[in-house]
C-alpha cells in the first residue's frame, strides 16, 4: 500500500522550476511595476511591459526545450498544515511541469508577448492606457499560474485569480454599462463554475486527505469500488492505515464537480452565454483571454484531472462538448458584429477540445487548444485591424450618422481586401485553418478530433445507432456550419462593395484614405498566421498523426475505478477512421465554402444592399441570432426569480422576523404597563387605601379633640348613656 | 528590569487594564481639550496592540502538553489570583478567581481585537460632541473585550461579556444616526435577553462543579497549588465520586478548565453526566447547552436571532460599527468555542446537524437578504450574517479543517469586514447618505477610493489571495468530511453553502457596477464638490486592514500555526468527550 508521507515529500527546487517561477512572476512584476503608475499615461511602461513579457516567453521556450527532450521538473514546498490527532495534512504548493505543461506555458507567453506589442498601438490614446498593460500583466501571471501549479488547490487558486483578470479587463471601459454588465456575468458565470470545481475539491479532499495531483493519481489508482456500490480508499500514514468510504455515486460526482470548472470557463453549455458578452473588452484582450489562453484553461483543467474521471464522467464531457459545438456554431451564422462571429467560433472549437477529452482524444484535444490558440488570435487581431480601419470611417461621419453606423458591424463593411491587403491575407490564412482545409493547422488538430470521436462511438456502441453517434453526427454538422460562418464573414468584410460608402458620402472618402495598420500591430499579425499554416506542425501537412506535438502526448489512462475498458480500444479504432474522418471533413469543409459562396457571393443584391438588413424575422434564423434563446431563458428562469426571492426573504426579515421580536418586545411594555397598572391600583392602592383608613380614623379622632370642656362633657355623658342603653338592653 | 518582567508575566493584565488606567487619568481632564482624548485613546490601543503582538511574538505554538490543569489543553500567559472567596459552610466554598490565560482559540483573537480597536480610535478622530464622554466609554469597551477574550473563569468572563453592553448602549445610542435610540435600547434588550440564558446556565454549573485543586488543599490531600500531580487530582476526583469528601470541604468554582472535565462534576447535581433527572425528561445538559448557544449565537448573529445587527449598524456611528462587526460579533463565536461547546461537548455533538443547517441557513439567508439591500451599510451587515454562517457551519463539522476554518473566518472577517464598514463610512462622511442608488460612477472622481472598495469587496467575496478565501475553503472542506469522519453532517449541507459564494460575487460585483462603475452620477448636486478622494487618516485606517489580509490570505501558516495545536486537541476532545458524555446521558 502506498504511504501517504513518501508520495508527499517536500521536493527541492529543480532548474525547470526556478525559470518556471521566474517566468511565473515576471508578468506579476509587470502588473505591480504598471499598477503603481497606473495613472501615468506613458508608452514606455508598455514597451517596458511588453519586454518583461518577451523575457517570459524566451524563459519558456528554455523551459519547453528541456522538457520536450523528456525532462519533467517537479518542486513542491509546505504553504500550510493543518493537524488532526491523528495525522498532519501538508497544504503544499507546487510546480510541475510536464510535456502539456510545458507546451501551455509557451503558449501562453508567446501570444501574451504578442498581444503586448499589438496593443502598444491599438490601445493607443486610451486614458486608462497603463492599467491595461497591467492588467495584461495579471492576467498573464494567473494564467501562468493554473499552468504551473501541482495541485488542485492552488490550480483553483490561479484559477479564480484568472476570473478577475478576465472581469477587469471585459470591464476595462468600466463607465460603459454594457461593458460592466457583460464583466459581471463573466464573473458570476464563471463563480457558478468554479463553485462546482470547488465541490469537485471537497469530494476528492475527503477521500484522499490530499489535493495534489500526482498523490490523487496514485491513491485514485488504489481506491476500488464494492459490490455494494460503495467507493473506498486506502492510503497508509505514521503506521496507521486510513480508509474513508462514500456511496459510488460520488465518484462520478466528483468528476462531474472538475468538469463544472471546465463549463464555466471554458464556457461550455449551459454556461456559454457569458463569452459573446465578453467581447465588450479592448479586442487584443478578447484575443488573448476570450479566444486563445484562459478559456483553453478548462480544457487544460480536463487534462490535468483526466485520469481521476471516470467512463461516465467522460461520456457527459463528450456530450456537452459536442451540443456547445453545435450551438455555438449555429448562433455564429447570423451574427452581424465581426467579433460576435468569432466569439461563437470560440465556444463552437471550445466545444470541439471538450468533447475530444470526453471521447479520450485527449492528444487530439491538446493540439487543436494549440492551433486554435494561434489562428484564433490572428483572427481576432486582425478583426481588430479591420475595427481599427473601420473606426476612422466612422470620425468622417457626423453625429447623426454615427448613430446609425458601428464600426464593428460587418454590414457596414465589404471589399475591405484592397485597402487592407495584409490584414486581409493573415485573416484569410487564419480562416483557412478555423474551416479545417488541408495545408492549414486546423485541418490536422480537427481531424484528428473528429477520428477520434468516431473511434469513441464505435469502442462503446459498435456499430448500433446510439446516442453516443449523436456526438459524431454534431461534431461532423459544426465542421460544415464552421466553413459556412467563416466563408459568409469573408465575404461579407472582404469582397464586395464597401457599404458604409454607398450610404455615407463621408465613408467614401475616408475608405479610399483607408489604409494598414501600424507595423507594431502587423508583426503580431504576421507571426500568428504563420503559425496557423500546417507544415509548422506536421511535416505532413495532410496528417494530424505526424505531427511533431502529437506523436510526444499520450493518453493517459484512467485510474478511476469502473469498468470503463472500451477505453483502451478507442487509441487503435482511431487510426482506422482516420482516411474516413478526414475526406468527410475536407468534403464538409468545401461544402460549407460552397454554400457560403452561393448565398453572399458579392455579386448577390441582396449581399450588395446587407447595410438595409434589419432584424431577423422568423423562429430559425432568430434562434441563431439569440443563441437559442438561453439569455432570455436565463433572465427569466434565474436572474428574476432570484432577485424577487431576494426581495422576498428582506420582506421576511422585516415583517415576519423583526416584526416577532418587536412584538416580543412591545408584550413585554403592554405587560409592564398592566403591572404598573396594578402595582399603581391595587398594590398601591392598598397602601393607599390602608393610609386613608388611618387618616379617616385619625381624622375621626382628631374631631373629638375640640379643646373645648364642654364639648367633652356631652361627649362623654353621650358615651355613658350609650354605654348604659347598652348594658340594660 | 523589575517592570520589564513584571510586564513579561502579567501581558494580559496589561493588555486588559492598560485602557482603564488611561481612562481614569483621562477623568481628570476637563472636556474641552479634545486632541488630548483623542490622542490618548490611540496611544492606549496602541499599546494595547503593541502587547499583542508581543503576545503573539513569544506564543508557543506546538506547546508540550503537560498541565495538569486539563490533559491537552494548553493554556499560555496563565495568571491566577484567588479573588472572592466565601465559606457557605455546607454549600461549600465559593471560589472566583481572577483567571487570564490564552491558548490557540483565543490568542489571535486578542490581537484581532487590538488591531480593530486601534483602527476603531483612529477612525472616532471625526467625533465631535461630547468627546470626552465618547473616549472614556470607548476605552472601557477596549477593556472589556479584551477581557473577555482571556478569561478563563466563568464569573470573569460573564463579566466582561455584560460590561460590553453599557459602553456599547451609549455609544450607539449618544452618538448614533437618527434612530440610534431605538437602535441602542433594542441592541442592548436583545443581548441582554441573551446574557441572561448563559447567566442561568452558569449559575447551575456553578452548583454542580468543584475545583479539584483547591478542593484538594481543603481535604489535605495537596498541599499547594504548585506542585500538583495529575494523580493527586484525579485522587481528589474519585474522592468526590464517592463522596467521601465533607460538604464544607468542598470548593465550588468558576473556573472554565475545571467545568470541562465531568470527573470535577459533583455526584447527583444538575448538570452531572450521569443525573438521569433532567428537566421534562430532557437532559439537563442539553438544555444547558442549548441556553449557552442561544446566548452566544445572538451575539454571533444566527438567523433568526439577527435583526438587532442591522439596525445598531445602520444608527451606529462609523468606528463602532467597525468594532461591533470586527469584534464583539467575535465574542460570540468565541463564547460558543470556550464555553459552549468545551463545556458541554455532548450538546455539541448531540445537536450538530441542526447547527450545521442553522450555519447554512445564514449563509444563503442573509446572502439574500444583503442581495436585496439599498442602503450600503445595511448590505454590509447582512454580509457579515452570511459570513458568520460559515463560523456556525465549520463549528457544527467538528472537524479540524471545519474548525480552524471557523476561527479564521472570524480573524479575517474581523478586519475585511471593518474595511468595509470604513468604506461605508467614507462617503457617508461626505455627504451623510448611504443609499446605492443615489451615486454612480464614483471611480472617475474617487479613483484611489474605488481601489481599496474593489479589493475590500473582492477580499470578502472569498477571493484568493485574501484572508477569507483560505478560511471559506477550510470550512468548505470540513464541513463536507464530517460525512466521512465523524458523520456529523450530511454532505449536502456543504454543498448548498456553496451557493453562498455565488450569491456574495452577485451582491459585492452588482453594487461595484451601481456605485462605483458606469456613467458619474450624484443624486444632489451639492454633493459634486464633496466628492474628495481619501484623505490621510482614511488611508491609514485602510491601507493596513487591506495588507492584512492579504498577508494572511498568502501565509495563511501565520494564523493556522498558531491555532493549529489548540483546534486539533479541540477537536479531539469535543468529538471524543462527546460521544462519552453523550453515551452516558442517552443511556446507550
Amino acid at each position: 500500500m502506498v504511504d501517504y508521507t513518501s508520495l508527499y515529500r517536500p521536493l527541492p527546487l529543480d532548474l525547470g522550476s526556478a525559470l518556471a517561477l521566474v517566468i511565473l512572476f515576471l508578468p506579476f512584476l509587470s502588473f505591480v511595476l504598471l499598477g503603481l503608475f497606473s495613472r501615468r499615461k506613458s508608452e514606455t511602461l508598455a514597451w517596458l511591459a511588453t519586454g518583461i513579457h518577451m523575457g517570459a516567453a524566451i524563459a519558456a521556450g528554455m523551459v519547453f526545450q528541456m522538457a520536450w527532450a523528456g525532462n519533467t521538473f517537479h518542486s513542491r514546498t509546505l504553504w500550510f498544515a493543518l493537524s488532526t490527532s491523528e495525522m498532519t495534512y501538508p497544504f503544499t504548493v507546487g510546480i510541475w511541469i510536464d510535456t502539456e505543461a510545458a507546451l501551455m506555458l509557451l503558449v501562453v507567453t508567446v501570444i501574451a508577448f504578442l498581444i503586448h506589442l499589438y496593443s502598444i498601438e491599438y490601445m493607443k490614446g486610451e486614458k486608462h492606457y497603463v492599467r491595461y498593460f497591467a492588467f495584461l500583466g495579471f492576467f498573464t501571471f494567473s494564467m501562468t499560474g493554473v499552468v504551473l501549479m501541482d495541485n488542485l488547490l492552488m490550480l483553483f487558486v490561479f484559477w479564480e485569480l484568472v476570473g478577475v483578470a478576465s472581469y477587469a479587463l471585459i470591464g476595462f471601459w468600466n463607465e460603459r454599462k454594457a461593458a460592466m454588465d457583460a464583466s459581471n456575468k463573466a464573473f458570476i458565470m464563471n463563480r457558478i463554475g468554479d463553485v462546482g470545481l470547488l465541490i469537485g475539491l471537497m469530494i476528492l479532499w475527503s477521500q484522499f486527505g490530499t489535493l495534489d495531483l500526482q498523490v490523487l493519481e496514485s491513491l485514485m489508482q488504489q481506491s476500488v469500488l464494492s459490490d455494494e456500490g460503495t467507493w473506498l480508499t486506502y492510503f497508509r500514514a505514521n503506521g496507521k492505515i486510513f480508509e474513508n468510504t462514500a456511496p459510488a455515486y460520488w465518484l462520478t460526482l466528483a468528476g462531474i464537480g472538475l468538469f463544472c470548472g471546465t463549463i464555466g470557463k471554458s464556457a461550455q453549455f449551459p454556461l456559454q452565454t457569458w463569452l459573446p458578452d465578453a467581447m465588450q473588452g479592448p479586442t487584443p484582450a478578447s484575443a488573448l483571454i476570450h479566444a486563445a489562453t484562459m478559456v483553453a484553461a478548462g480544457v487544460y483543467l480536463l487534462a490535468q484531472v483526466f485520469v481521476l474521471l471516470n467512463g461516465d464522467v467522460l461520456t457527459l464531457i463528450a456530450l456537452t462538448g459536442a451540443v456547445t459545438a453545435f450551438m455555438a456554431a449555429i448562433a455564429a451564422l447570423t451574427q452581424h458584429d465581426i467579433k460576435r462571429v468569432l466569439a461563437y467560433s470560440t465556444i463552437s472549437q471550445l466545444g470541439y477540445m471538450v468533447m475530444a477529452m470526453g471521447v479520450g482524444a485527449y492528444d487530439a484535444a491538446l493540439f487543436h487548444l494549440i492551433t486554435h490558440a494561434s489562428f484564433k488570435a490572428c483572427l481576432f487581431l486582425s478583426a481588430g485591424s479591420v475595427i481599427h480601419a473601420m473606426q476612422e470611417v466612422e470620425h468622417g461621419l457626423n453625429e447623426e450618422q454615427k448613430k446609425l453606423f458601428d464600426p464593428q458591424d460587418m454590414r457596414w463593411m465589404g471589399g475591405l481586401r484592397q485597402k487592407i491587403p495584409l490584414t486581409f491575407a493573415a485573416y484569410l490564412i487564419a480562416s483557412l485553418a478555423l474551416a479545417g482545409l488541408p495545408l492549414f493547422s486546423g485541418y490536422l488538430s480537427k481531424d484528428a478530433i473528429l477520428a477520434g470521436s468516431m473511434a469513441w462511438a464505435e469502442a462503446i456502441s459498435g456499430r448500433t445507432l446510439t446516442y453516443h453517434s449523436l456526438v459524431v453526427v454534431l461534431a461532423f454538422l459544426t465542421a460544415l456550419l464552421t466553413a459556412l460562418y467563416m466563408g459568409r464573414q469573408l465575404l461579407l468584410v472582404f469582397w464586395g462593395p464597401f457599404r458604409a460608402a454607398q450610404a455615407f458620402e463621408s465613408a467614401r472618402q475616408a475608405f479610399a484614405k483607408m489604409h494598414e495598420a501600424p507595423w507594431g500591430m502587423r508583426i503580431p499579425l504576421i507571426i500568428l498566421s504563420l503559425l496557423s499554416i500546417g507544415l509548422v506542425y506536421s511535416l505532413n501537412p495532410l496528417d494530424g498523426n505526424a505531427s511533431w506535438i502529437t506523436q510526444r502526448l499520450f493518453t493517459p489512462l484512467l485510474a478511476a475505478p469502473g469498468n470503463f475498458e472500451y477505453y483502451d480500444h478507442v487509441e487503435n479504432l482511431k487510426h482506422q477512421w482516420h482516411s474516413t474522418a478526414s475526406y468527410m471533413a475536407i468534403g464538409l469543409s468545401v461544402l460549407g465554402i460552397g454554400i457560403a459562396y452561393l448565398w453572399f457571393r458579392p455579386q448577390r443584391r441582396a449581399v450588395q444592399q446587407y447595410h438595409r438588413k434589419g432584424a431577423y424575422r422568423g423562429l430559425l434564423p432568430n434562434i441563431s441570432y439569440q443563441h437559442w434563446y438561453l439569455d432570455q431563458l436565463y433572465r427569466y428562469s434565474v436572474v428574476k426569480p432570484v432577485k424577487g426571492m431576494a426581495q422576498a426573504m428582506a420582506w421576511f426579515d422585516r415583517k415576519v422576523i423583526d416584526k416577532t421580536v418587536e412584538l416580543v418586545g412591545m408584550s413585554n411594555v403592554v405587560l409592564a404597563h398592566f403591572i404598573a397598572f396594578v402595582d399603581r391600583i391595587i398594590v398601591d392602592g392598598l397602601v393607599e387605601l390602608l393610609g386613608s383608613i388611618i387618616g379617616w380614623v385619625g381624622q375621626a379622632a382628631r374631631s373629638f379633640q375640640t379643646g373645648k370642656i364642654q364639648t367633652y362633657f356631652i361627649l362623654t355623658m353621650l358615651a355613658l348613656v350609650i354605654l348604659l342603653f347598652w348594658m340594660m338592653v | 528590569m523589575g517592570f520589564l518582567s513584571l510586564m513579561q508575566n502579567h501581558l494580559l493584565t496589561f493588555i486588559i487594564f492598560v485602557p482603564v488606567v488611561v481612562a481614569a487619568l483621562l477623568l481628570c481632564i476637563p472636556g474641552r481639550f479634545k486632541p488630548v482624548f483623542k490622542i490618548a485613546t490611540i496611544t492606549a490601543t496602541a499599546i494595547q496592540l503593541l502587547l499583542a503582538i508581543l503576545i503573539f511574538q513569544s506564543f508557543n505554538t506546538s506547546p508540550a502538553v503537560s498541565s495538569a490543569i486539563q490533559p491537552g489543553f494548553v493554556f499560555q500567559y496563565v495568571e491566577k489570583l484567588d479573588w472572592i472567596n466565601l465559606d457557605l459552610n455546607t454549600f461549600g466554598k465559593l471560589s472566583i478567581d481572577y483567571f487570564v490565560a490564552v491558548d490557540g482559540l483565543s490568542v489571535t483573537l486578542v490581537g484581532l481585537a487590538a488591531l480593530v480597536l486601534l483602527v476603531g480610535a483612529i477612525s472616532s478622530w471625526t467625533i465631535q460632541d461630547n468627546t470626552k464622554g465618547y473616549f472614556l466609554l470607548y476605552l472601557l469597551l477596549c477593556a472589556s473585550v479584551v477581557g473577555c477574550f482571556v478569561a478563563l473563569d466563568f464569573f470573569l468572563f460573564y463579566l466582561f461579556f455584560e460590561f460590553m453592553l453599557l459602553p456599547m448602549y451609549f455609544l450607539i445610542g449618544m452618538w448614533g444616526g437618527p434612530r440610534r435610540e431605538y437602535a441602542a435600547i433594542k441592541f442592548f434588550l436583545y443581548t441582554l435577553a441573551g446574557s441572561i440564558f448563559i447567566l442561568i446556565v452558569m449559575i447551575g454549573l456553578y452548583t454542580s462543579v468543584m475545583d479539584p485543586i483547591e478542593t484538594g488543599i481543603q481535604a489535605g490531600i495537596l498541599n499547594d497549588a504548585e506542585t500538583v500531580t495529575q494523580a493527586q487530582i484525579t485522587e481528589v476526583q474519585q474522592r468526590i465520586q464517592e463522596n467521601t469528601i465533607p460538604k464544607n470541604q468542598i470548593v465550588k468554582t468558576f473556573n472554565m478548565v475545571a467545568m470541562m472535565d465531568r470527573a470535577n462534576y459533583l455526584p447527583d447535581t444538575l448538570l452531572e453526566v450521569n443525573n438521569n433527572a433532567g428537566i421534562f425528561g430532557f437532559s439537563a445538559r442539553l438544555i444547558a447547552f442549548m441556553a449557552l448557544f442561544i446566548g452566544f449565537v445572538i451575539k454571533l448573529p444566527a438567523v433568526p436571532l439577527h435583526t438587532w445587527l442591522p439596525d445598531a449598524h445602520v444608527e451606529a456611528p462609523t468606528p463602532i460599527s467597525v468594532v461591533l462587526a470586527g469584534i464583539l460579533l467575535k465574542v460570540g463565536g468565541y463564547g460558543l468555542v470556550r464555553a459552549t461547546y468545551s463545556i458541554f461537548p455532548d450538546g455539541a455533538v448531540f445537536f450538530a446537524w441542526w447547527i450545521g443547517l442553522l450555519g447554512v441557513i445564514a449563509i444563503i439567508y442573509g446572502a439574500m437578504n444583503a442581495l436585496a439591500m439599498k442602503d450600503l451599510k445595511k448590505l454590509i451587515a447582512y454580509s457579515s450574517v452570511s459570513h458568520m454562517g460559515f463560523v456556525l457551519l465549520g463549528l457544527a463539522s467538528l472537524t479540524s479543517e471545519g474548525v480552524s476554518g471557523g476561527l479564521f473566518q472570524m480573524f479575517s472577517h474581523g478586519i475585511i469586514t471593518s474595511m468595509l464598514f470604513l468604506i461605508a463610512g467614507v462617503v457617508y462622511d461626505r455627504t451623510g447618505d448611504r443609499m446605492i442608488a443615489h451615486y454612480g460612477g464614483l471611480s472617475v472622481k474617487m479613483p484611489s477610493y474605488t481601489t481599496l472598495v474593489v479589493i475590500a469587496f473582492f477580499a470578502s467575496l472569498g477571493l484568493p489571495g485574501f484572508s477569507g478565501f483560505v478560511a471559506e475553503i477550510m470550512v468548505f472542506l470540513g464541513s463536507f468530511n464530517a460525512a466521512t469522519i465523524n458523520q456529523l453532517l450530511p454532505r449536502w449541507m456543504a454543498i448548498v453553502a456553496t451557493v453562498g459564494l455565488i450569491l456574495g460575487a452577485a451582491y459585492y460585483l452588482w453594487t461595484l457596477q451601481r456605485m462605483f462603475f458606469g456613467p458619474y452620477y450624484l443624486l444632489k448636486d451639492q454633493w459634486n464638490g464633496q466628492m474628495i478622494d481619501l484623505n490621510l487618516r482614511e488611508y491609514v485606517m485602510l491601507i493596513p486592514l487591506a495588507l492584512a489580509t492579504l498577508v494572511f490570505g498568502i501565509f495563511p501558516s501565520l494564523f493556522l500555526n498558531m491555532v493549529n495545536a489548540s483546534v486539533s486537541s479541540f477537536v479531539h476532545f469535543v468529538n471524543t468527550v462527546g460521544e462519552e458524555n453523550l453515551r452516558l446521558i442517552l443511556g446507550k
